[in-house]
């Protein structure tokens, strides 16, 4: 991998998109940071694996990176932080998207999205980061014990000061989404943003539409492998 | 990962029904059949197939999760391999 990345370099031209609503046009594959402050999703973190030292080479292809306060409570966005914060020019274009308020510590993670949660743990967050803004900015879930007017409030204010640059939503149905107050003008567009989890999908999920046939030839083969592991080997050799 | 990696203390996936037998057997021999499929016909890995297919449903963005850096380095093939996984998935549709 490593000479793939020496030899094509500068071929690589990679794919963006622009966020609706918002100036931002962000790599299409971006960096999530969830196991990077975890404890318990794999081996034990030690100095050399808590620092993105491949810095300089991911940031040529992704200027998107995905964190949270909940992710390892606070040490993801430390270690994103110590990476990007201070040296966010440098790396050109590179755009925060914290998956925010609404979650806290205390030993378990719970659901907390009330304007004083919100506006204590903005300030948390970008002194972890160590920058003085975060480009979007989403609850990170819905809060079924706080009027989402509560919520959408809070980070209006945080978008008036500037702390914030966009605002969105995570984990919310399209509905609730649709019921943020019209305040919140970005809050959609953010929203477009949302992580994908394949495995929990199924075949005839909308996600393979009938017409993208020539995905789903892949696709039927993967499930096959996975419902029987010879007739995996068959289609995909035939 | 491998059939006989362990997850011990408060690895997830030491819960989780897809590491457990015998799905998570079946996900890795699906696994090494699409590496293998990518490493014939398109010249890149599984991860470049299974990042492409994602984007090419139509979502905005996907998230390349990792815990040690050198598990980033797979993304600059993503995007140095996109016209080589287009062209080449064309070719095992026909």
């Amino acid at each position: 991998m490593q000479q793939l990345a020496e030899t094509q370099m500068h071929e690589v031209e990679p794919e963006s998109v622009d966020i609706p609503g918002t100036q931002l046009r962000v790599s299409r594959v971006a960096l999530g940071t969830w196991a990077m402050g975890r404890l318990d999703v794999g081996a034990e973190p030690t100095s050399a694996n808590r620092s993105p030292q491949s810095g300089p080479l991911w940031s040529r292809v992704i200027n998107l990176i995905d964190t949270a306060p909940v992710y390892g409570f606070g040490v993801s966005e430390e270690i994103v932080g110590q990476a990007v914060g201070a040296g966010r020019s440098a790396l050109t274009g590179s755009h925060c998207h914290q998956s925010g308020p609404g979650m806290a510590r205390d030993g378990k993670v719970y659901r907390n999205a009330t304007r004083d949660r919100i506006m204590r743990e903005i300030d948390d967050s970008l002194r972890r980061l160590r920058t003085d803004h975060i480009d979007i900015y989403q609850v990170h879930w819905p809060d079924p014990l706080v009027p989402i007017e509560e919520t959408a409030e809070a980070m209006r204010t945080l978008y008036d000061q500037g702390k914030i640059r966009a605002i969105g939503v995570s984990n919310f149905s399209v509905r609730t989404d649709g019921a943020l107050p019209p305040g919140c003008a970005s809050a959609r567009a953010a929203a477009t943003l949302q992580s994908l989890r394949a495995s929990h999908r199924s075949a005839d999920s909308p996600l393979l539409p009938r017409e993208q046939h020539r995905d789903a030839r892949v696709w039927r083969a993967l499930s096959r492998a996975v419902e029987r592991p010879d007739a995996g080997r068959h289609h995909l050799r035939r | 990962m491998r059939a006989d990696t362990t997850f011990e203390g408060d690895d997830l996936r030491g819960s989780n029904p897809k590491f457990q037998p015998p799905r998570y057997g079946q996900y890795l021999t699906a696994v090494g059949q699409l590496d293998q499929l990518a490493q014939d016909f398109l010249h890149r890995r599984v991860i470049h197939l299974a990042v492409r297919w994602m984007l090419d449903q139509g979502i905005s963005v996907a998230l390349w999760g990792g815990r040690h850096p050198d598990q980033l380095e797979a993304v600059l093939g993503v995007a140095a391999g996109r016209s080589a996984l287009h062209s080449g998935r064309e070719s095992i549709a026909s």
